[in-house]
């Protein structure tokens, strides 16, 4: 068993979809008609997991993966990924699939797995079609704080929250001021009721550079 | 390294010392290139003078670049035609592209010579739209007496070969009736024949501007008349080499003048620091120069973090400094705890200053290093090189070394910014800036300081023997052996230019190894003609300009005398194939600067055609001639 680059287009995976129901848990589909499993790739690292992070996995815990279903692993680069194997007929009976935990912001990626002539694990040399990227969603309450008896303004109220259980990683979301440089946010500011000097201006908050497919503003959901 | 290979690399030196004058020595608009000319070297001896047919290529046409070189031991019948084909696949570098040209350089005393000559006879396979012209250039010796049978044999095969083929083989030879050529200048019989090509093959004007004759095709024509010809040559050039010498020898001896003269009674500590400062003081050197760049000018972002109590303070501080019952809030102190009140805990993790900080500010030094591709170590060598000579680095860079390890840490520890140059006219932001500046100082200045003691260390050690080091390097350069009139200018003139621009010397040339400082002089050689580019233009100047120059600082030489001794020269005598008569229908050219004058004051006879290029560091004559085969002494 082991992981080989796609060499036929008839492995690759075809629209793949993620979805949330109304319970706010995940689902995916997709579409395959050659595989006999897939393998579902949970990371949160800069980029998506390319064959080559795959190529130090050992053998025993491809066997161990596909024995219990789940299993994680440490790149070299000292990140973790999570993976999950799941037979073809866990989307016969539903076209979706949610038997899975996540912990958004994270990726997915999903590979096919045939059974013969050997057990391998197929990933594209280019992540495309088969990689979404779940954001973590934040909300953003601002209060105006108007104008003081001198005619001079006063500091807004400012809060900006995320899930308890989402992994921030500190300053990946800010705030900025009209056209200023930003100000990038620490977790201890999250929840917090922040007074900023806005003198009029707009205050925005934004995912920073490099962060932008991690977050989603909570309103933007709804749209 | 042995001494006898350092030899040659301060010989390298020279020379590319040397090409960096001719390289600039230029007047006026280098020449186009009318046609792909494809030049295939048949022997060693042809091979290796490859780089002066195309030094003279590269010298006259502004695109030589495009030109290829086809060896040997690469040659097929097919491989010409691929090599033009690359040629015509640049666009609008030639008028030309549907007639090429292949210029044979052989060497035929080569022990490789039947096969080269079989190679020769081979037919080339050109489409049929594609007109080629092949120009054979001989090349044979006849100084030793197995030299003379060699040839003999086989020029005689190879001119029954070309009689019979109708091919035109132009003859030179090593021994001349100005006598034999060395090792030096036999490579000049290459030179020739790049500069007959460069006639042949230049794009000419006849427009409103210019009206040239068209030199080229009619010298082509002429060299396909007759199965034999030969050529004469003439020329007198700026002597580059004894230029190069001179300048660099000044160079040595100015540097170590300057390391004498700057011993004075101040400690290390001032020289490098400036009188009544410190390290420190260093430091916010090195700041202001390197990292300062890296910030924001617009501070103003840093009003818009969060608005604590602190923050309120500070801004009344600013604007109301005095509050009941006398009390008095100083801006400093409450941009302490304004910044205090945004950063995080050690249990609780950052706080907004922190993230701020870090993005804004504690960046800077990364993105220095990134930029500049130098580390700190560097820039202070350079510091230390540039307020020291290397006799003060060898004599008191040791006991400081043990100074700054000593006290540097304690010095570090009590390093406090000075106070703004304007308080009254700070904002909340430039005082918050102003903390981010010190902290980001503190943080810095350790590493700095390891960074100065590295570099004093190192050039401690590399001083110790540098003495030694510019001994030899003075013995590799023989500015002694330049012409009078030479180094009687030029030392004088660089000498000048390093009162004037001294760094040229302090920046480039720091204590080394001895491998090491070739390269050091050479940065500073190009460093100088950079400045007198930006002066004088001596160095860049044409050889007319260069000899009036020898004259205005006592040389013996008459500049005009000199040019007119060239044209006076008779070009029969300078033959380069011993004949039994003088030469007949010659073909004169002359091949000056477009801007040279002189060829007013000159009769027509004396200087034939004139070939006219950007090209001023040189004045070239050529005689070519048929040769009768009968006449060509063999024996």
């Amino acid at each position: 068993m082991a992981f080989r680059e796609i060499n036929m287009d008839a492995l690759n995976i075809r629209d793949f979809r993620v979805g949330r129901f109304q319970n706010g848990k995940y689902y995916i589909s997709l579409a395959n008609t050659l595989a006999d499993g897939y393998v579902i790739c949970f990371s949160k690292t800069m980029n998506p997991i390319m064959l080559d992070d795959l190529a130090g996995v050992p053998q025993d815990f491809l066997n161990r993966l596909l024995q219990n279903g789940y299993d994680e692993y440490q790149l070299p680069s000292g990140e973790w990924i999570a993976l999950r194997a799941v037979p073809r007929r866990a989307f016969d009976a539903m076209p979706t699939f949610s038997d899975f935990t996540t912990h958004p912001p994270e990726r997915i990626q999903v590979w096919t797995m045939l059974v013969r002539p050997h057990m391998d694990i197929y990933v594209p040399r280019q992540p495309g079609a088969e990689t979404q990227f779940l954001p973590a969603f934040y909300s953003v309450s601002w209060r105006d704080g108007g104008r003081d008896t001198n005619g001079g303004s006063r500091p807004g109220e400012l809060v900006v929250s995320i899930a308890r259980e989402v992994q921030y990683v500190q300053g990946s979301l800010e705030y900025r001021v009209g056209e200023r440089e930003p100000i990038p946010l620490p977790y201890s500011a999250l929840g917090q009721k922040l007074y900023i000097q806005n003198n009029g201006e707009p205050v925005i908050v934004q995912p920073a550079a490099g962060y932008e497919n991690r977050y989603r503003d909570e309103a933007a959901r709804n749209h | 390294m042995p001494d006898k290979s350092r030899g040659e690399v301060y010989r390298q030196l020279i020379e590319d010392c040397s090409r960096k004058l001719r390289g600039n020595a230029v007047d006026g608009n280098g020449r186009l290139i009318s046609m792909p000319l494809l030049s295939v070297f048949f022997g060693q001896e042809a091979e290796r003078n490859i780089p002066v047919v195309f030094d003279t290529y590269g010298a006259y046409w502004v695109d030589a670049r495009y030109l290829r070189a086809l060896g040997q031991w690469d040659y097929n019948p097919e491989e010409p035609e691929r090599q033009c084909n690359i040629m015509r696949s640049a666009r609008g570098v030639f008028q030309e592209y549907n007639h090429v040209l292949i210029a044979y350089y052989w060497d035929i005393m080569d022990e490789t010579f039947e096969t080269a000559f079989r190679m020769a006879q081979d037919e080339l396979s050109f489409p049929m739209m594609t007109r080629y012209e092949c120009l054979y250039f001989i090349f044979c010796k006849d100084s030793t007496a197995e030299y003379r049978r060699v040839r003999k044999d086989r020029l005689n095969r190879l001119m029954d070969w070309a009689a019979a083929a109708n091919r035109h083989l132009l003859i030179l030879s090593d021994s001349t009736d100005q006598g034999m050529l060395d090792a030096e200048t036999y490579p000049e019989n290459y030179r020739i024949c790049a500069n007959i090509l460069t006639i042949i093959n230049s794009v000419y004007y006849n427009d409103a501007l210019r009206r040239e004759t068209p030199l080229g095709p009619e010298l082509l024509m002429n060299l396909q008349r007759e199965p034999y010809y030969s050529a004469s040559f003439y020329s007198i050039e700026k002597n580059i080499h004894d230029i190069a010498c001179v300048t660099l020898d000044t160079m040595l001896t100015e540097y170590k003048n300057i390391a004498k003269r700057s011993r004075s009674m101040q400690n290390v500590r001032e020289r490098l620091c400036g009188v009544g400062k410190d390290y420190p003081d260093l430091f916010d050197e090195f700041f202001q120069e390197n990292l300062l760049r890296f910030l924001h000018a617009d501070v103003s972002f840093l009003r818009t973090m969060p608005w604590t109590p602190a923050m309120e303070d500070l801004e009344q501080s600013i604007i109301n400094p005095r509050r009941g019952w006398g009390r008095t809030l100083n801006p400093a102190d409450c941009a302490e705890r304004a910044v205090a009140s945004l950063s995080g805990t050690p249990d609780g993790g950052p706080g907004i200053w922190e993230l701020v900080y870090d993005r804004y500010y504690g960046s800077a030094l990364r993105e220095w290093q990134q930029e500049e591709g130098r580390t700190i170590q560097s820039f202070f060598e350079q510091k230390l090189n540039s307020r020291l000579s290397y006799i003060e680095q060898r004599d008191m860079l040791g006991p400081e070394i043990d100074v700054l390890e000593r006290r540097g840490e304690e010095l570090i520890r009590n390093y406090r910014m000075g106070d703004p140059m304007d308080p009254g006219s700070m904002k909340l932001e430039d005082w918050l800036d102003n903390c981010a500046v010190e902290q980001m100082k503190r943080e810095l200045y350790p590493t700095l300081l390891e960074g100065l003691i590295e570099a004093m260390k190192n050039m401690a050690l590399k001083s110790k023997d540098f003495e030694d080091v510019l001994i030899e390097a003075d013995r590799n350069v023989p500015g002694e052996r330049a012409d009078d009139s030479i180094r009687t200018a030029y030392s004088h003139y660089a000498k000048e230019l390093f009162g004037q621009y001294p760094e040229v010397l302090t920046d480039n040339i720091r204590p080394c190894d001895p491998d090491e400082l070739p390269a050091e002089l050479d940065k500073a050689f190009t460093q100088l003609i950079q400045a007198d580019t930006a002066g004088n233009r001596i160095y860049t100047a044409s050889l007319e300009k260069d000899l009036a120059f020898q004259i205005e600082q006592g040389g013996a030489q008459a500049s005009r005398d000199t040019i007119y001794a060239c044209f006076r020269q008779n070009l029969a005598e300078m033959r380069r194939l011993r004949t039994l008569h003088t030469p007949s229908d010659t073909m004169l050219y002359s091949m000056v600067n477009e801007n040279a004058a002189f060829l007013n004051d000159l009769r027509q006879d004396q200087f034939g055609m004139v070939f006219r290029s950007a090209r001023a560091d040189v004045i070239e004559r050529l005689m070519i001639y048929p040769v009768e085969r009968g006449d060509i002494v063999l024996d």
